[in-house]
């Protein structure tokens, strides 16, 4: 009797379980790539797909997979990868740029993709100035136009004669997605979220749509009717599946690729990878050995108020150059895996060949180590040292009031604290570090209420123009407003006069280059900022579902899982069975 | 017994006198810091290589549309009516996500982690310091629940860290974060139910083993102090049965307090969870509430404390309030 | 409790004290006493240049040179936690002095007083206990300068409702004793009552809960720190705890970084923990 009621119900259960185990994963897991994003911690804005929102997370998965750009520019083979435009003309003097559109793009919901969608996308963006990138689109093109279907007229305020390249072709990280004008004529792009998943939402034109979104992860499936098979333009990525997912601290995220429950992370310190490596040979860097990492664009570097005393004066600022051991700095932060920065610039090609051929202004330059030329130029201004601290002659000590950003950032900056400060000190400098939290850096910074910061400086790839111009006297505001670039305030109208020189010319322009080298003298000499480190990224693959990754050996696009151009990886990768 | 109206009423005010100055002092606190919301999240875009054009504008036009421009006590008094109204309008760094949204998101983990951890390590504990005085163990006894103890002396995060090593790393038995399977579904199915009971045994094991320590003592002392009570000679010499006097008349008397403690440990058990679930990478309200510091989302911010405060102080009255039905021999009157 | 009848002297009083400590104390205090040795005169033997940064090679392990080993910004790890360990206590005596005081003070005061002034400090505790302590640090942190100072002031503003409370309800049994209505019939003032006839009869009881506030804020800092918040040019145990974290040292299992610091840790709190125990008990007999 009573084992008769136990075997039911033990049958019962049987039922249910296979009814649970059915409904479970219906992709292979050898069919599905799986990318551990470039955030710590999980999302808590997972409905919101409106790349032009603050709040969005493009990079899980929407850069990559959903949205494609006009163009995209691959930092290893130096070219402009037209993908969906076919190309772009420009009038002599810079200021109109006709965009020809590639025929038979069609949005995922199957409507054609338009000159018209390019047209809306940037005439919402110069009416709402809440949109994310929308100043920037504003300040630049003064008007835009449909030719017709596939060409659209831009017509710029200022020359620039590098427009596509900084703002359509994802210099760093991505550009500014068009948005598909029948779903969104009619919404308020400053609240849609462009999610529903029942309506098709979000609607772009890449070849994966978003079938779930939790704050842990995202899903997204392959669509067979994507425009590039149509057209024969491009082949089907090879992942049915693919799911972006939280990757959690380095202490758990170095786990995760060595059981392969993932295929690619966004970082990954480099002796975490080695340790990884002994464990699973599958997973592989950038290199084979150290660094490991690829440069990011943005390398680290020293800023100082030139408002504020005494870094109001070139000599003094230099005297705090000449004691810094870049290399040291970086071996640090990086724990052994580091490179020193020379300059502002990140280590690329056409970047280092441009400052090898400042070789002789370096040398004569501080911007270098040299304690000895510091503590002459501490007694040139009246200093003594006592004790190991340069006093005045009121004995006061020099104060060096010093803003990072260090609440749980990540331990490259909390050892950028502690190696500067104990160089600063050890050059006879006193500290003050303030490591604050984004919010509180970010207003400190730029409202220029600091001596010296470490920042990460975002400008050029391939000629010195951009990070040149971040410098530009014409962006400095007064102490306690809010300023978007210079944050030190670094005023030299003859510098930006040479800076809008550049501006104005193509880097294959002759005469670009002396130009450069001229504005370049003259910051050298001023050193209103100085290099420290490249920033290196180590950004692991596991080889054991997925082949076919970007690597030194392989390098046909830049590795960054976490950019717009990852949707060429994804493209290119093939399994590994 | 007599209702003390006047103990309702006195406790009644207290309640929202609480509730009123920790939530402005949640509504303070976080606006001390400079910076803005806005600015936090142009400087983390930043950081990771996006470039914003002119944030300075982006930055102005999003305080106007957030009323961070408006004077404090402006956004004070709006606070509280949100707050009165329980409806908390729209995260700052997720506009336009509703505020109550990320909560109940992240709810269901946090509550499911707690409330498993505090049933298990309340009953263990309480049940375990009843049990060792009542059986007169003594010494030997001690030494048998020692190990309780002395882990119950160290905290959460620290065993969390140790389980990590031993079970994740070394032995592999059990998934090192997150609550479910990377690119699992999370509809409900048994697989999946297996999975996140797998991927919470970690977190839970150290929330429990750090406190259950805890409650055996404090049980243990309560209880000393009831089996010495005169009542208790009262009842073993009316010759009831041991488990009838165990249950009615020592636990029931000696758990009171114990009560009380949980209710007062609800702020600080919440508190060091948070640590576990960053050490786990745990979907719960812990993470969250600590990026919303970070990311200075005030209306986040109000609306978790805001919630957490409400529950410490509801649950500190309802215990007061029922104390005198638990225990008529107090005189609340003179309260 | 049984009071200590008045008419013992204070000697007296503080040998029957020490007599009735059990074992479990001198094991507690054993175990915390090493580290304030180790803390103490480890500084004799030390020298601060070994904790410089990239002053030997990066995470090796122990060796007859480095006998803890070193960490991975290249600084010998036993040198870093003799440095350590002062902080790390130090927070921890800080914060209990300042909480126990004001604890203290306003428990006797609310416990033995009527009125307006005990609803009012009776409703500050209350609201005290209610505000998540935690955002509040974590808010305060992320803009104050970050020293240790400033953490074990911060914490003491949260850790004194927890020895009020207590303390009260103490003070509230206490008023009903005989002897204190004897001394009020005896009209002493009731300051004299308060810290003559209270006090002494409640000092286990405070001992007891000073030591777990000192345990409570080294375990909050810690955790803080953990957290990265904390200052990072004070070395402490929390700190080295945290870098080894930051640098996945369980992961890449560089056990010499993580796991003498946790021991370290440990000892703190189960040595304390044991403490308070005896303390505890001695209160309640």
């Amino acid at each position: 009797m009573y084992s008769r009621k136990l075997s039911m119900l033990l049958i019962v259960l049987l039922v249910l379980f296979q009814a649970f185990l059915v409904s479970g994963q219906d992709v292979a897991r050898e069919e599905t790539l799986i990318i551990g994003s470039d955030l710590t911690s999980n999302v808590a804005a997972d409905d919101i797909f409106n790349p032009y929102l603050p709040a969005v997370q493009r990079s899980l998965g929407m850069a990559q997979l959903m949205e494609e750009m006009l163009f995209y520019t691959n930092y290893e083979t130096n070219e402009l990868m037209p993908w969906l435009a076919t190309g772009y003309d420009t009038s002599d003097d810079f200021t109109e740029y006709t965009i020809h559109l590639r025929d038979g793009v069609k949005w995922s919901d199957g409507e054609a993709f338009t000159a018209d969608d390019f047209v809306f996308t940037i005439n919402m963006l110069k009416t709402n100035p809440t949109l994310r990138g929308a100043a920037g689109i504003e300040r630049a093109i003064a008007s835009v136009e449909a030719l017709d279907d596939l060409t659209v007229k831009l017509t710029l305020n200022d020359p620039n004669p590098r427009y596509i390249q900084q703002s359509w072709a994802v210099r760093i990280s991505s550009s500014p997605p068009i948005v598909p004008e029948h779903i969104w004529a009619d919404k308020d792009p400053s609240s849609f979220p462009n999610f529903d998943l029942d309506k098709g939402w979000p609607v772009f034109t890449g070849p994966y749509v978003l079938t779930s979104s939790s704050q842990d992860q995202r899903i997204y499936n392959r669509r067979d009717d994507y425009w590039g098979v149509e057209t024969g333009f491009t082949d089907l990525p090879a992942p049915r599946r693919v799911i972006v997912a939280t990757a959690g601290v380095d202490e758990v995220v170095g786990a995760r690729i060595q059981n392969n429950e993932v295929d690619s992370l966004a970082a990954l310190s480099a002796n975490t990878l080695v340790t990884v490596q002994s464990r699973n040979p599958n997973v592989i860097g950038w290199t084979d050995e150290s660094p490991f990492g690829y440069t990011d664009p943005c390398p680290f570097y020293l800023e100082f108020n030139t408002t504020r005393e005494p870094w109001d004066d070139p000599k003094m600022r230099a005297a705090l150059s000449y004691i810094i051991d870049r290399d040291l700095v970086a071996n640090i932060a990086f724990e052994g895996q580091g490179m020193a920065a020379q300059f502002l610039f990140p280590a690329y090609t056409g970047l280092m060949d441009f400052l090898d051929s400042l070789s002789d202004e370096f040398a004569a330059s501080a911007y270098r180590y040299d304690p000895e030329a510091s503590a002459a130029i501490m007694e040139s201004k009246g200093y003594t040292l006592q004790d190991g601290v340069w006093r005045d002659g009121d004995g006061n000590s020099i104060v060096i009031d010093f803003l990072m950003l260090g609440f749980n950032i990540g331990p490259t900056w909390g050892r950028s604290i502690q190696i500067l400060s104990q160089q600063f000190e050890d050059g006879g400098f006193e500290v003050n570090v303030s490591d604050l939290d984004f919010g509180p850096y970010w207003e400190r910074a730029n409202q220029g209420m600091w001596g010296v910061r470490m920042a990460w400086s975002c400008g050029s790839i391939t000629d010195p123009h951009t990070t040149l111009s971040n410098f530009h006297s014409d962006l400095v505001m007064p102490i306690g407003e809010t300023a978007s670039r210079n944050f030190g305030r670094w005023d030299n109208p003859e510098y930006s006069a040479l800076v809008d020189q550049l501006g104005q010319m193509a880097p294959s322009d002759e005469g670009y280059f002396d130009l450069a080298r001229e504005a370049m003298t003259m910051f050298l000499a001023d050193v209103p900022a100085i290099g420290l480190q490249q920033q290196l990224r180590v950004n692991p693959f596991n080889t054991t579902y997925w082949v076919g990754w970007p690597t030194a050996d392989n390098n046909y696009v830049n590795p960054q899982s976490w950019w717009s151009t990852a949707a060429i990886i994804i493209h290119t990768i093939e399994p590994a069975g | 017994m007599r209702l003390p109206v006047s103990y309702i009423a006195k406790r009644f005010l207290s309640f929202v006198v609480v509730v009123w100055v920790a939530a402005s002092v949640n509504f303070i606190v976080p606006r001390m810091a400079p910076g803005d919301p806005i600015g936090a999240m142009v400087a983390r875009m930043e950081l990771q290589g996006e470039v914003i054009e002119d944030s300075a504008e982006l930055i102005a036009a999003y305080r106007e549309k957030f009323g961070l421009d408006g004077s404090l006590w402006d956004q004070y008094v709006s606070y509280l009516t949100s707050a009165v109204q329980f409806d908390f309008g729209h995260s700052l760094s997720y506009f336009p996500r509703p505020v109550s949204d990320i909560i109940l998101d992240a709810l269901p983990y946090t509550l499911g982690l707690l409330a498993v951890s505090i049933i298990i390590s309340f009953t263990v504990g309480t049940l375990l310091g009843a049990l060792i005085v009542w059986l007169k163990i003594g010494r030997s006894g001690i030494g048998l629940v020692a190990p309780l103890l002395l882990l119950g002396s160290i905290p959460q995060y620290l065993l969390a860290i140790i389980l990590l090593f031993v079970f994740s790393f070394a032995l592999r038995w059990f998934p090192s974060g997150g609550a479910h399977a990377l690119g699992a579904s999370h509809d409900f199915t048994l697989a999946n139910f297996i999975e996140v009971a797998r991927h919470g045994a970690l977190p839970i094991m150290s929330i429990v083993l750090a406190s259950a320590g805890g409650w055996l003592i404090g049980m243990r002392s309560m209880t000393i102090t009831v089996t010495r009570s005169d009542y208790l000679t009262l009842a073993k010499a009316k010759g009831l049965s041991q488990l009838r006097i165990f249950y009615h008349y020592v636990i029931r008397n000696a758990i009171l307090p114990q009560v009380t403690n949980l209710a007062i440990a609800m702020g600080s058990i919440v508190g060091g969870a948070i640590l576990v679930e960053v050490v786990f990478t745990y979907p719960g309200l812990g993470s969250h509430l600590l990026r919303a510091i970070n990311n200075q989302d005030f209306t986040v911010i109000q609306g978790m404390t805001y919630t957490l405060v409400l529950s410490v102080a509801s649950a500190v009255l309802i215990v007061d309030l029922l104390y005198p039905w638990l225990d008529p021999r107090i005189n609340y009157e003179d309260q | 409790m049984q009071a200590y009848s008045t008419t013992r002297s204070p000697a007296q009083k503080i040998v029957s004290i020490f007599k009735s400590f059990d074992l479990t104390f001198y094991i507690g205090l054993l175990l915390v006493l090493l580290l304030v040795v180790f803390g103490a005169l480890g500084q004799f033997f030390i020298d601060q240049r070994d904790i410089r940064l990239g002053a030997s090679s990066f995470s090796s392990p122990p060796s007859a040179e480095h006998l803890f080993g070193t960490d991975a910004l290249g600084r010998d790890l036993l040198t870093l936690l003799i440095l350590a360990t002062p902080t790390t206590l130090n927070i921890g005596v800080v914060t209990a002095v300042i909480a126990t005081s004001i604890g203290t003070f306003l428990g006797l005061v609310t416990g033995y007083f009527r009125g307006p002034l005990e609803t009012g400090i009776r409703t500050l505790i209350d609201i005290m206990i209610a505000i998540p302590a935690l955002l509040i640090l974590v808010s305060i942190a992320s803009f104050l300068p970050s020293s240790n100072t400033v953490i074990a002031v911060i914490l003491a503003i949260f850790a004194w409702p927890f020895t009020a409370r207590p303390v009260r309800a103490q003070v509230l049994s206490l008023r009903e004793r005989a002897f204190v209505k004897l001394s009020k019939l005896s009209k002493r003032s009731d300051f004299e009552i308060i810290f003559f006839d209270m006090l002494p009869n409640i000092t286990p009881f405070i001992a007891a809960g000073f030591v777990s506030t000192v345990s409570n804020a080294i375990l909050a800092a810690v955790g803080l720190q953990l957290l990265g918040i904390g200052p990072i040019d004070e070395p402490s145990i929390g700190l080295v705890l945290q870098e080894a974290f930051f640098a996945s040292a369980v992961f890449r299992e560089l056990w010499w970084w993580w796991i003498p610091p946790m021991i370290m840790l440990s000892m703190i709190f189960i040595g304390l923990f044991l403490i308070s125990l005896s303390l505890d008990r001695i209160a309640r007999h």
